[in-house]
């Protein structure tokens, strides 16, 4: 057998490997039993709260507690599972190995991003967010399918900004906790910050604000979720641009 | 003098610092096409830096490299294309087995026909004597399995150039042996570009050897070269009883350049560098033998191996600093 036998792959450039980098990663979180797990942990988490707020007609009860806790817990996973992405592959050795391939480091990081946008949304969001659908029209206290998806978008965009700053934090850092320092900073006081009416509504800490409009019926402004498109943009750009200057 | 064609590898004043610290000085490397180059060196030499150079993994502080033609910094893509690398401790994905390793590197340099891909792998499999664990995963592999699959995924793209750093480093006999079996039957496919401090291995398999020391480049030359060397003829000899008078005569004879000396149980060895070895044949045992002191247990010229070869040239070097 000789290597003309063989179709060699054609793409140049930054796209080199991104197709194999991507299945790789896809099926490590789907083809195992992770995005299970997750999807049950999360859901379990969620539904502690809602079985409880979601029957209750009290205005502080019903979805808000869940928001609540869907912009807290989930995304403490997606961080947790972020750090590793790129840390473990720097440490282990095995970046080192797959990018002595050829393969564009910007592919690499890419496919990290990619899992981060569909395993976590999916696991620990979407379906967690089906669950408390269900719940609530068990209860008879479903909300307009358009608007609840509507609800979730914002939970999803805020898990994205805290998980692409996770794996951006990654491509700096060699230790877990130097990575992991910003994200949670930005976590814990997001929350406050988004209470503040002055910046509240210009960062993505405003994200949850918007969520619990669409419970409320408030209008709240769109601009996080403007600023959170263009800060997810931004930290893609960044890791990848420290991804290509990293020394191995 | 061979053209830049004719080589697999060839650095130029090639030098890498870390923050200050000079980890490659100046390194000028030739690696013909189709040798079997060893890239010997104490720890911390810079051999592994030289090897992240080569693909694109670091980037250099000054000097250039030409590797299968082409420049590593503006065409490393492609340089990669046709070379394999086996890492020094290899971390593949440990959720993968042994044939999904291989299935993940085929993709990333061929999209098809899928049924002679399987082949490959099969094929590699075999030839690594990895069959039977193929479709395990690799978390559980020893060491020597690892290092077999590391050289398996090295092969997948029937790589011009295999690049394998510290490839028997870490390996018990057997598997020592295993891997030195397969970059012999790799001679004809492949130039094989391997890092080492095992001397024992290199003798067995190289063709030509660079050694490097602190960064710096003290030797490169075809083994049986380095072997010849530039050194002087020197003579061994075992004696027993009194030597000391033989070594008094020996020293002040103008021919006799040094005589280093070891005692053993009981016995004495003697090294004698000459720089006339017509006149040291002649002369060394009739002068040890002259008082009846020493008794001569065992006389020869001595044979250097590569290890005094390395020693000596490290030595050496350290010497300068």
């Amino acid at each position: 057998m000789t290597k003309d036998v063989f179709e060699p792959i054609t793409v140049t450039g930054w796209r080199m490997g991104l197709s194999t980098f991507l299945k790789k990663e896809l099926k490590a979180w789907f083809g195992s039993s992770i995005w299970l797990k997750h999807a049950l942990l999360w859901s379990g988490v969620l539904c502690l709260v809602g079985l409880q707020s979601i029957p209750d007609p009290s205005p502080d009860a019903g979805l808000l507690p869940v928001v609540m806790m869907a912009a807290i817990f989930p995304p403490i996973g997606a961080i947790i599972l972020s750090y590793e992405m790129i840390l473990d592959e720097k440490k282990t050795g095995s970046a080192e190995w797959v990018l002595s391939k050829p393969v564009s480091r910007t592919s690499f990081i890419l496919s990290k991003f990619i899992l981060a946008t569909i395993g976590y949304t999916i696991s620990m969001l979407l379906i967690p967010g089906l669950v408390i659908y269900l719940i609530s029209l068990t209860f008879g206290m479903a909300p307009n399918i358009f608007g609840y998806l509507m609800f979730l978008v914002p939970l999803i965009l805020w898990q994205m900004v805290l998980s692409f700053l996770t794996l951006c934090m990654g491509t700096f850092f060699e230790k877990a906790s130097s990575t992991m320092i910003l994200p949670f900073t930005l976590l814990l006081l997001g929350i406050n910050i988004g209470e503040d009416p002055i910046i509240g509504p210009f960062g993505p800490w405003g994200l949850y604000k918007i969520s619990i409009s669409f419970l409320t019926g408030e209008n709240y402004p769109i601009y996080p979720v403007i600023v959170s498109c263009i800060v997810l943009i931004l930290l893609v750009v960044i890791a990848v641009w420290r991804f290509r200057k990293h020394e191995f | 003098m061979q053209s830049n064609d004719e080589y697999a590898i060839a650095t130029n004043g090639l030098s890498k610092a870390y923050n200050g610290f000079i980890a490659l000085n100046n390194i000028s490397l030739k690696v013909p096409k189709k040798s079997i180059f060893a890239f010997l060196g104490p720890n911390g030499a810079g051999k592994t830096t030289t090897i992240k150079l080569l693909l694109g993994l670091t980037r250099p502080t000054s000097g250039s490299a030409v590797v299968l033609g082409r420049n590593i910094l503006e065409d490393n893509d492609q340089i990669r294309q046709n070379v394999g690398y086996l890492a020094q401790n290899p971390k593949f994905y440990s959720n993968l087995t042994a044939r999904e390793t291989l299935r993940f590197v085929a993709c990333l340099f061929f999209k098809g026909p899928k049924d002679m891909i399987e082949e490959r792998i099969a094929y590699l499999l075999k030839v690594v004597g990895l069959e039977d664990k193929s479709d395990r995963p690799i978390d559980g592999f020893s060491g020597g399995e690892m290092q077999r699959l590391g050289i398996a995924q090295a092969q997948v793209n029937f790589p011009e150039l295999l690049i394998l750093d510290e490839p028997a480093a870490g390996l018990d006999p057997h598997g020592r042996e295993q891997v030195l079996k397969i970059m012999e039957s790799l001679r004809s496919e492949s130039t094989i570009f391997y890092s080492t401090h095992i001397l024992n291995d290199v003798q067995r398999v190289s063709d030509r050897v660079a050694i490097l020391n602190k960064g710096n480049l003290i030797a490169q030359a075809p083994i049986e070269e380095l072997l010849a060397g530039t050194r002087e003829v020197a003579y061994s000899l075992e004696l027993e009883g009194d030597t000391q008078q033989a070594y008094t005569r020996l020293s002040h004879e103008s021919w006799v350049t040094a005589i280093s000396e070891r005692k053993e149980n009981g016995r004495t060895h003697w090294i004698i560098n000459v720089n006339d070895p017509s006149k040291a044949k002649k002369r060394i045992l009739s002068m040890v033998l002259a008082d009846g002191g020493a008794e001569v247990l065992d006389f020869g010229l001595k044979q250097y191996e590569l290890e005094d070869i390395f020693m000596s040239l490290v030595e050496g070097s350290d010497n300068d600093d």
